[in-house]
């Protein structure tokens, strides 16, 4: 907004104006770049991660055999010692699974870094360049505004998606975490086994896993798998943790569910509809309940089944109290009274 | 419609299974689909569907 303004100003200026406020301009533009960049530079976000001894590169390159073939060509040659063609699969095995390791050491802390600093401060710089250039050349002043304008919703659109993608490392790195124990755990019960039980190309299908499962793919789709089962769990399923009240009442059910049985079709839809004023204050669970299997409120509308069905399903998991007793009775007293 | 499934869990420490068992009878004669009793260390757990209308 302020080169907007500037660039305003400046269009109502003569030409030797102009030629003098360019450059002037464009000193102004670099003291800002390299404030900005200072500004970014003491941001620089702690590393969250200790320095390891261990040079993991030459670790690598070590274990280069066990990817290359060299050590699964003795795997193959050890094919009449299965005592020692098992301790060759183990060692190939883990020796991989080291490898993954420091690869997702390495993945987890760039990822880390990347989230934890401004990330896209390369973008707002870039944005701010192009709103300078915009604005302090000649051009028009409604293009300079606009330009300007440009530039604001830009930053704010990266410095947005910066801040998602801060707060969404963490769970995706968790996840990452919990796949490869997954994983791990299955190699791991694989090795327990013999060689002829649990082969070198079988722990090669379970360490493609494991590989697979230190992937921000791999997390993502187990987050969205998560939330699916629980979305599918909500609505398929209600919870009750009973108490002794409930099972101390079992017999005031009975009672009232004799008393609904000996009601004629018309006393039944009438009873339906005169407890439906108890419903909102009845339990979460029993209006889920009512709602789930009559989502329609056919009890309401002159189904004396539904009716029935419905209304022996509440009482079946009514919390027969005083109140709820009194609430019973009172309507099936309504209803059937002449 | 779809059916609704109920769990009903029940501390062992305060329900005996001959309560529950009582319960599972109510339910299947008031029209459940089916009700099957399991149980954890610690729970008896109901697991009850009702059929929708």
């Amino acid at each position: 907004m302020l080169f907007g303004m500037s660039c305003l100003q400046e269009s109502t200026a003569s030409e030797a104006t102009r030629a003098i406020a360019a450059p002037a301009k464009l000193a102004i533009a670099a003291i800002a770049i390299a404030s900005l960049l200072a500004a970014l530079a003491a941001c620089a976000p702690i590393r969250g991660y200790p320095d390891d001894p261990e040079d993991t590169s030459a670790t690598l390159t070590r274990l280069m055999p066990y990817f290359d073939g060299t050590e699964e060509a003795q795997y193959v040659a050890l094919q009449n010692d299965a005592t020692l063609r098992q301790q060759k699969r183990d060692e190939i095995v883990l020796a991989r699974i080291r490898a993954y390791d420091i690869e997702f050491a390495d993945f987890e802390e760039k990822l880390y870094l990347q989230g934890n600093s401004v990330s896209t401060g390369s973008d707002l710089l870039l944005l701010i360049l192009a709103g300078l250039t915009a604005t302090t050349g000649n051009a028009a002043t409604k293009a300079a505004l606009g330009a300007a304008s440009a530039g604001v919703v830009g930053a704010q659109a990266a410095i947005s998606k910066d801040l998602y993608y801060q707060k969404t490392i963490p769970a995706l790195l968790e996840q990452m975490e919990a796949n490869r124990t997954q994983a791990k755990l299955t190699i791991f019960k694989g090795l327990d086994q013999t060689d002829a039980q649990y082969p070198l190309t079988k722990a090669y299908l379970d360490l493609d896993a494991l590989k697979a499962a230190s992937s921000i793919p791999g997390a993502i789709a187990a987050i969205t798998q998560q939330a699916g089962d629980a979305k599918t769990k909500a609505q398929g399923e209600i919870d009750i943790m009973r108490t002794p009240e409930y099972f101390q009442h079992l017999a005031d059910i009975k009672d009232i569910q004799a008393q609904v049985a000996k009601l004629t079709p018309a006393q039944l839809l009438a009873l339906a509809k005169a407890m439906q004023q108890y419903l909102p204050g009845e339990p979460s669970t029993i209006q889920a309940l009512v709602k789930g299997i009559d989502p329609n409120g056919l009890r309401l509308s002159g189904n004396v089944d539904a009716a029935k069905y419905v209304l022996n399903a509440w009482l079946s998991n009514e919390i027969m109290n005083a109140v709820t007793k009194k609430q019973w009775s009172d309507a099936i007293a309504k209803v059937s009274s002449p | 419609m779809p059916d609704k499934t109920v769990v009903e869990t029940s501390p062992k420490a305060t329900t005996t299974k001959a309560q529950v068992q009582a319960v599972q009878a109510q339910h299947l004669s008031d029209g459940a689909k089916s009700s099957v009793i399991t149980e954890d260390p610690t729970n008896w757990i109901l697991t009850t569907v009702w059929p929708g209308v």
